[in-house]
């Protein structure tokens, strides 16, 4: 059994250091022919500080043969403020631009449409409000009573129990 | 009041619960399996609420889920749980294999309880790889970009898991349907069978002990521990849920690799950044093969540990080369993978 575990692993092995053509996906850049996509991805690459790769598909957002409703002004006031090093500023007319498009769902995501789009995070935390304290509060009573019935059964345990002995198996 | 619950718990059958376990069967290492199921649990009680507010059509389900975060009055909390219960879910199904890895609890005549075990281990974690994808974020769109880069290299095997498969049907309406009844449903047949061997078998000796006769307590006081357990984990869970409740990432956009996977598989990122996608099943298959083995390389007379020491040695540095690898993956410079 251990010669054919190793004769299996050795097979994988080879396969895989074998096969570098399936390392790291294609690598060729292609841009998509929708302004929009571009410019969401544009959008990514700036939270993540990649901004030549975002100028790219500002570029690239510019030219695309798709543009439905794309505030081409916005684009390349985005162009020149990511030039010009302002990254928040680009990315608040990259914002205005899919807005002009109707592509951008509003911020309190209760209205958003098919085809709209979230650009950032949903990020939440504590605010101390009532219903977080008394869930707490109850969370905390529910962690009590759980160390309550473990220690109560450890206890009755120790007590004596009753159930007799068991030799081997 | 001790007559009426004698005779309630004899009307419903409940006193064939009370045979005899070994007392061990109260520890915490012993107990992580029934934790784990107790876990399981919430994550159903707390999913079928979130069913109720989840839309998986691409173009709305970030929106639903920020919706539920956002507009109702309790859909935070309830998303908050059933988030931390599944990182609970899988750090003590991990635990628990380790305690029976180490515990030689897999070996005759508890093989099959083993293997079954660790099937439901590989269920487990696909059913934590769907719930990533279906919160349809960057990540959970990455996440489901390298499910169906890998299933198009697996042929007809892995068609299910490519759009082409049903292009009526959206890919993530089919992976949310396979996370709310197919994993499901496989989880509770499995789940069912590990009990029925483990009540069949009986709780495993402890290590050198398989001689060594021990007190018994009733299954019923095992059960009320872990019920125990079960509201410790609800009320931490909880607790996380309303201190660091998790966030949602933007809507995807495709042609882009901006994120790294959960916790769960960071292990098989570094593996991946050398081999490209296929590394995961690679990498995962050596994993599931190297457990389903285990019961077969353990040629030792007993389960004490000195006997198994080589097993155990080797058992241990594979533990700690998959953290190594977890902690290396943090840190490592992000590399993208798909063809896009």
């Amino acid at each position: 059994m251990s010669k054919m575990l190793a004769g299996l692993i050795a097979v994988l092995l080879v396969l895989a250091v074998s096969t570098p053509a399936l390392a790291h996906g294609a690598g060729e850049e292609e841009f998509s022919k929708s302004a929009a996509v571009n410019l969401r991805l544009a959008y990514a690459l700036l939270q993540v500080h990649m901004d030549d790769e975002a100028m790219e598909r500002i570029e690239a957002a510019a030219s695309a043969p798709e543009q439905d409703g794309i505030d081409l002004a916005e684009v390349e006031a985005a162009r020149q403020a990511l030039d010009s090093g302002q990254t928040q500023q680009a990315l608040d007319d990259i914002r205005a631009a899919l807005a002009a498009a109707g592509l951008l769902a509003p911020d309190n995501g209760q209205t958003a449409q098919p085809g709209q789009v979230f650009l950032d995070k949903l990020a939440v935390k504590y605010t101390g409000r009532p219903w977080e304290l008394s869930a707490l509060v109850v969370a905390v009573l529910m962690v009590a009573g759980g160390l309550g019935i473990l220690y109560r059964t450890r206890v009755t345990a120790e007590a004596g129990l009753k159930g007799g002995v068991t030799v081997g198996r | 009041m001790e007559d009426r619950r004698k005779s309630i718990w004899q009307r419903l059958g409940l006193e064939g619960l009370a045979y005899p376990v070994p007392d061990h069967a109260n520890t915490l290492a012993y107990s992580l399996g029934g934790i784990t199921l107790g876990g399981m649990i919430i994550l159903i009680v707390s999913g079928v609420l979130l069913t109720l507010y989840y839309n998986p059509s691409p173009d709305l389900a970030n929106g639903s889920i920020r919706f539920l975060m956002t507009s109702t009055a309790t859909g935070r909390l309830l998303r908050g749980i059933h988030f931390w219960t599944a990182q609970v879910v899988m750090l003590t199904l991990l635990l628990h294999l380790a305690r029976v890895f180490f515990t030689g609890s897999y070996r005759a005549p508890r093989r099959a309880t083993w293997w079954v075990g660790v099937l439901l281990l590989a269920i487990a974690v696909g059913q934590y790889f769907t719930g990533t994808v279906i919160k349809w974020d960057q990540e959970g769109w990455e996440a489901l970009g390298h499910a169906t880069e890998i299933g198009s290299e697996f042929g007809p095997l892995g068609a299910p898991l490519t759009p082409g498969f049903a292009s009526n049907a959206p890919l993530l309406t089919r992976v949310y349907a396979i996370h709310i009844s197919l994993i499901p449903l496989l989880l509770a047949i499995l789940i069912a069978i590990h009990l029925v061997l483990i009540k069949k078998h009986e709780l495993s000796p402890r290590p050198g002990q398989e001689q060594v006769p021990e007190k018994t307590i009733p299954f019923t006081q095992h059960l009320t521990r872990l019920f125990g357990y079960g509201l410790i984990v609800l009320g931490l869970v909880t607790i996380l849920s309303i201190l660091l409740p998790p966030g949602l990432g933007p809507s995807p956009v495709e042609g882009i690799e901006l994120s790294k996977p959960a916790w769960v598989f960071l292990p098989l990122v570094p593996v991946e950044d050398k081999l490209g996608v296929l590394g995961i099943p690679l990498g995962a298959g050596l994993i599931f093969l190297g457990l389903i083995l285990t019961p077969f390389l353990d040629r030792a007379p007993s389960n004490a540990y000195r006997p198994r020491a080589w097993l155990l040695a080797f058992g241990t540095v594979v533990m700690l080369a998959l953290i190594g690898l977890g902690v290396y993956a943090i840190y490592a410079p992000q590399v993208s993978h798909l063809g896009m």
